[in-house]
């Protein structure tokens, strides 16, 4: 399996404030990472860095290097725009635009130059079947967004996501704000969207992680301290502070 | 308990008390104005291109349009030069600069109108007399009010584009669009309530100016052929001869407020048929 | 502060503890020759099966409560696993007990050698419990060790039945229970070598490094 993300000594700061301190790590193709560890030790910071979100921030300075296909997208000149296309995000809250369903999933499509309402449509139906919303929505695609349920507003925006057609999906904490059944349905999605798409979850949930995830790294305090095979990390973890965490010995 | 049902009670009657006080001027307004036009003929005011108390003419059409087109071109530079300013406030602004820009925009809203007025008549004016040929015209006093409702739009839209959710902004970015673009293709739509709001309360403003318009926009009762020459708005007509009008003048001058008074109501009609529209 | 789970981890211990000392009782009971205590020997039994009942529940709770993973997952396995061992020894206690009833020649039971059996796994499950609650590892070890003289003893007895049938002597009939009672006691054994494997298995291997 190939490496589709790689980062090198990644430091970040907020102006004086060192917010993550030299993370190294690898991400292989068609699997699933899960990004652990408790509040504040940098996960969703970390995770923002894999799309250049963290540009948006203006105190942010980033230093190291962050490969995907093979360019380090922190360099000069480098199309950020095209590095969104191809590494989506899905947010915590759902945040589906004020617009029609089918808005909301031509969004990107539009963004990037398509205009054809033919192929518009073909990409609209295609998202939301990969997102397994299709046939919840396929009578009302003309309805605002914002009637749907906060589940099928989740699934909303993975097939906006999708709708640009990524190769990577970063999800932060994608399902803390949903019902058992709706986490569920998301949880069986990603593990379907695993085989075409690379993914990258932070969750606050260790039983989520453990049941979708391929394998899952711990930060804490800016470090990431451990990233292995999700199974042996929560069997037999190589560091305390992993254990501690895990066991929720934590403070 | 009782002390619940007291503050009900407050808040009750205060709210009661707009509503009354909207009723008091309505029946006052159109207690006088519907004899009144009833008298003179309703064709003949609101229609008659003629106003002439002198010769018991009372055709305030020449008003009517005056107010109308005045409003409209102060809308047409104000609307878009106050939403872009709001946008560039919310979303591109850094600290420092709005630390300097939004305490000038409110300082223009509370600047007088007759101060408005002054600064048309002694700056305003002799410029479109250079570059135009004619001072006190519509177009000025267009612009003058253009840069008045400036601070109305820029506040009320800048208020209801900060109360939007960020990670709207963050979901049009994370798709790979500029910020520029995601402005305005989900932010400003997102907040379109806001900003029609916004745009009804500088309608308002405009349409209802009084001092300000007297002092640039030449009064002439008459209907004007371009936007070059001088014209007389409805509120402009009530002010320059409420003072010495009497009898049948006087109430053709309420008359004129009652009609002022339905262009707004209108107004705000009809944007709130949009607003429920657009749910 | 102590963590909610480590205090029901405590509580189940202390439980293992009160479970173990019922089942060394029970052995206590066949390897004595007073006859005051054989009474005991059925309410006992009850006892033990139903004190077993308990600690699986407590342990399935725990898992559901708390979804454990590392050493809290491991530490309640291996307690499931003692605890299935110990009701495991309790059992053959009884039977064993069962046996010495019907057993007509009392002294045959010294003289096979069974006492000294029984001796011994009275020992290896003392052993092992301790081991299992003070988390030694080298004492675990050496219970598991232990396990091969129980089987030597085993032999011997075994060797001495066969004497004795071939004795010809009246008790002889009474060999194939007493070969019964052996298997038992070989079996019990077996258990208690179980729970210090389940330590080891616990611990052995691949710890947490500070």
């Amino acid at each position: 399996m190939s490496e589709k993300i790689k980062v090198e000594n990644l430091h970040l700061y907020y102006g004086e404030k060192e917010a993550l301190k030299g993370i190294d790590l690898s991400v292989k193709e068609n699997m699933i990472m899960s990004f652990i560890g408790p509040s504040g030790c940098g996960k969703s910071t970390f995770l923002r860095c894999l799309n250049r979100m963290n540009d948006l921030i203006p105190t942010c300075r980033i230093e190291g290097k962050v490969y995907y296909g093979g360019e380090d997208i922190y360099a000069d000149k480098y199309d950020v725009a095209r590095l969104r296309k191809n590494v989506g995000m899905v947010f915590q809250k759902p945040n589906p635009f004020p617009f029609s369903i089918f808005d909301n999933i031509a969004y990107g499509p539009r963004t990037h130059g398509i205009k054809n309402k033919v192929k518009l449509r073909e990409i609209v139906e295609k998202s939301l079947c990969e997102a397994g919303l299709f046939d919840e929505v396929k009578d009302r695609l003309n309805s605002s967004a914002l009637g749907l349920s906060g589940g099928q507003m989740q699934r909303l925006c993975i097939a906006r996501a999708l709708s640009v057609e990524p190769d990577v999906l970063l999800l932060d904490e994608p399902t803390s704000a949903l019902d058992p059944i709706s986490t569920e349905k998301i949880e069986e999605l990603l593990l379907k969207l695993k085989k075409d798409y690379t993914i990258v979850i932070v969750t606050h949930n260790m039983q989520q992680a453990l049941r979708i995830s391929d394998m899952t790294a711990f930060f804490l305090l800016g470090n990431m301290i451990e990233c292995d095979d999700t199974t042996k990390m929560f069997s037999s973890p190589t560091d305390k502070r992993t254990e501690d965490y895990i066991t929720g010995r934590f403070g | 308990m009782k002390k619940e049902r007291l503050f009900k009670v407050i808040f009750a009657t205060s709210a009661l008390f707009s509503v009354v006080a909207v009723g008091v001027i309505s029946i006052f307004l159109f207690a006088s104005a519907i004899p009144t036009i009833a008298e003179i003929g309703p064709l003949k005011f609101l229609l008659g291109t003629t106003w002439k108390p002198g010769s018991n003419l009372y055709g305030i059409l020449p008003m009517i349009l005056g107010s109308i087109v005045v409003t409209l071109i102060s809308i047409i530079i104000g609307v878009p030069l106050g939403i872009a300013t709001a946008l560039y406030l919310t979303f591109f602004a850094s600290n420092k600069v709005k630390k300097v820009m939004n305490p000038s925009v409110e300082l223009l809203a509370g600047i007088p109108s007759v101060v408005y007025g002054f600064f048309g008549l002694m700056v305003l004016v002799p410029i479109m007399r250079t570059v135009t040929g004619n001072g006190k015209s519509i177009l000025t006093a267009s612009i003058l009010l253009s840069v008045m409702i400036l601070p109305t739009i820029v506040t009320v839209s800048q208020s209801s584009l900060n109360a939007l959710d960020p990670a709207l902004l963050e979901g049009a970015l994370a798709l790979g669009d500029s910020k520029e673009r995601a402005v305005l293709r989900v932010m400003m739509p997102a907040a379109s309530s806001g900003i029609m709001s916004s745009v009804v309360l500088g309608i308002g403003r405009s349409i209802g100016e009084t001092m300000a318009v007297v002092m640039v926009a030449g009064n002439q009762p008459r209907i004007p052929s371009s936007l070059l020459e001088g014209a007389r708005t409805m509120t402009a007509n009530i002010v320059l001869e409420m003072g010495y009008a009497a009898d049948l003048h006087r109430e053709a001058l309420l008359a004129t407020g009652a009609v002022l008074f339905v262009f707004i109501l209108l107004i705000n009609l009809s944007f709130s048929l949009i607003r429920r529209k657009k749910k | 502060m102590k963590s909610r789970i480590d205090e029901e981890l405590e509580a189940i211990d202390l439980g293992v503890l009160g479970l173990s000392a019922q089942v060394e009782e029970a052995l206590e009971i066949i390897t004595s020759s007073s006859s005051s205590r054989k009474d005991r020997m059925e309410d006992l039994a009850r006892d033990i099966e139903d004190k077993c009942k308990g600690l699986e529940l407590s342990c399935t709770n725990l898992l559901l409560r708390f979804h454990p993973v590392a050493r809290d997952l491991k530490r309640i396995s291996a307690v499931l696993n003692t605890v299935r061992d110990l009701s495991r020894i309790g059992d053959n206690a009884l039977d064993f007990y069962e046996m010495q009833e019907y057993l007509s020649t009392p002294s045959l039971f010294v003289e096979i050698g069974l006492l000294d059996m029984a001796e011994e796994v009275k020992k290896m499950l003392f052993s092992a419990v301790s081991s299992f609650m003070t988390r030694d590892l080298d004492k675990a070890r050496r219970t598991e060790a232990n396990d091969d003289k129980v089987d030597e003893l085993f032999r011997e007895t075994r060797r001495r039945l066969v004497e004795l049938i071939k004795s010809g002597r009246e008790e002889a009939e009474e060999a194939i229970d007493l070969v019964i009672g052996a298997k038992y006691l070989e079996r019990m054994a077996d258990h208690a070598a179980n729970i210090a494997h389940s330590l080891i298995e616990e611990n052995g291997e691949n710890l947490p490094k500070e």
